[in-house]
């Protein structure tokens, strides 16, 4: 699933934040959250971890399909936001 | 010119590069598994791959024309044995839990994650903690071990792959680079073209393709493709080896952890003789380095100048691509489980005699089988890591 910029405006129902950690942190708790909510909720993750941003999430959320939009707050912090479709 | 300033000059202007090419081509040993067992994702291993597939077959060739003597190239080989394996699975398992190897913790700490800091202060705390507990312990271990004879260690020219497979024939070095060099460039090359075409069919592009560089890589505006960076370590693993024989004609590998033992040392030295403490246990299992582990190298050695230029060199390209930032945890239980991890980092690092540049990158540089003990209880251990952390948080 490619990223989804719809997304941007949507409120999210659940946030992470797991800002100052890296991989394999951020993914594996967003995975977990994400197990754990139901479909079509919204998971909003805050990161400042480069890699996780450009490659980790990126390929988690293709393998579970799950659209997802990145945007950049500050000089290397994002917030990602992911839906649950199934 | 004096040879050790031109050694010293070219091994700093290699590390300044090795930094670079790790922070900008996130070139990081963790990353790359945790990527591969949650999203089936190669990016990183591919560029590992050609780090490895292309610094092999240049050696393999620069030892078989004689560029560089096969008696030299086999004065620094690293013996080889069980605490390969054993090393590498308290390596992998302290690796896992930081999230980042040795290469990836440099660039990570040198882009501000306080949490990584926090690791290599584990390492130096597990390095000491090998010398006064581990390593009369080993020592002890291998009198009881060396009695079975697959895992004796066999110390000199007889680890030299070349010599044990084809004698002493000069084709010998670039005929096993075929093999492994071959073996990893080839792999890399199809996971590439693998991925480029499950991409391409996604994006319903038939030939869709990544470059390995690009203009904005060069102006810092996004990372180099793991295959950039892959190129880099390749080309700054021969500087480092034709620096050391053409400057003081003795063949130096790469190697990141040996400095940070050192450092230990030279930080206690006022308050310890640790050579009177640790001086007693024979390191026999160290044949070819030293009869006392803290013997092994004073801490101002060229690789000691290499650590430090690669963290400067990190953090320059990471504050020229706008990456650095001071970065806390939230959650500061991250902190204790970055020492945990750096102890059990630097005590694997120890007990395998190095770290995954060290012992297994340079182990296959060195045509050692160091490297390839090293590998699969590397990988264990940082799969148990991982699923540890997924069980945990």
């Amino acid at each position: 699933m490619a990223e989804e910029k719809d997304l941007e405006n949507v409120k999210p129902d659940e946030t992470l934040d797991v800002m100052g950690e890296t991989c394999p942190i951020p993914e594996t708790m967003a995975h977990k959250k994400l197990k754990k909510m139901s479909v079509g909720k919204v998971l909003e993750v805050y990161t400042d971890h480069s890699a996780a941003v450009e490659n980790s999430f990126p390929s988690m959320l293709k393998k579970m399909n799950y659209p997802y939009c990145v945007k950049q707050t500050a000089p290397g912090e994002y917030t990602i936001k992911i839906r649950k479709t199934s | 010119m004096n040879p050790y300033f031109l050694e010293y000059s070219l091994v700093g202007i290699a590390g300044l590069l090795f930094g670079a090419a790790l922070e900008r081509g996130r070139m990081c040993f963790v990353l790359a598994t945790n990527n591969i067992i949650t999203a089936g994702d190669t990016k990183i291993l591919e560029g590992i791959l050609w780090a490895f597939g292309i610094s092999v077959l240049i050696f393999g060739a620069v030892e078989s024309l004689g560029i560089i003597p096969v008696q030299a190239a086999v004065q620094g080989v690293f013996p080889s044995g069980w605490y390969d394996l054993v090393g590498a699975l308290f390596f992998g398992f302290g690796i896992g839990l930081c999230g980042a190897c040795m290469s990836g913790l440099i660039f990570r700490a040198s882009s501000g994650f306080t949490q990584n800091w926090m690791q290599l202060f584990g390492i130096l705390i597990g390095t000491i903690f090998f010398a006064f507990i581990i390593f009369p312990m080993t020592n002890f271990l291998y009198w009881i071990l060396h009695t079975i004879p697959w895992l004796g260690i066999k110390p000199g020219l007889s680890d030299y792959i070349p010599h044990e497979w084809f004698g002493k024939a000069v084709w010998g070095p670039f005929v096993v680079a075929l093999i492994f060099g071959g073996f990893f460039m080839l792999f890399g090359l199809y996971l590439t073209k693998r991925r480029f075409k499950k991409i391409g069919e996604e994006r319903g592009e038939k030939n869709y393709k990544e470059p390995v560089i690009t203009w904005n890589m060069l102006k810092f505006k996004e990372p180099y493709s793991p295959r950039l960076g892959g190129l880099l370590f390749a080309v700054i693993a021969i500087i480092v080896l034709f620096a050391s024989y053409y400057t003081v004609h003795k063949v130096a590998y790469l190697g990141v952890t040996t400095p940070y033992g050192s450092f230990d040392t030279y930080l206690l030295s006022p308050f310890i003789n640790l050579y009177n403490v640790v001086g007693p246990y024979k390191a026999s299992f160290l044949p070819k380095l030293s009869s006392n582990w803290f013997q092994i190298v004073p801490v101002a050695i060229p690789m000691t100048l290499m650590v430090l230029c690669t963290f400067a060199g990190a953090t320059i390209t990471a504050i020229l691509g706008g990456e650095f930032k001071w970065r806390v945890p939230r959650r500061k239980m991250m902190f204790l489980q970055n020492f945990i991890g750096g102890v059990f980092t630097g005590v694997g690092a120890r007990i395998a005699l190095g770290c995954n540049i060290g012992t297994l990158w340079s182990g296959f540089l060195m045509f050692s089988w160091a490297g390839v003990l090293f590998l699969p209880t590397l990988v264990l251990g940082m799969y148990l890591a991982l699923k540890f952390q997924e069980l945990v948080w």
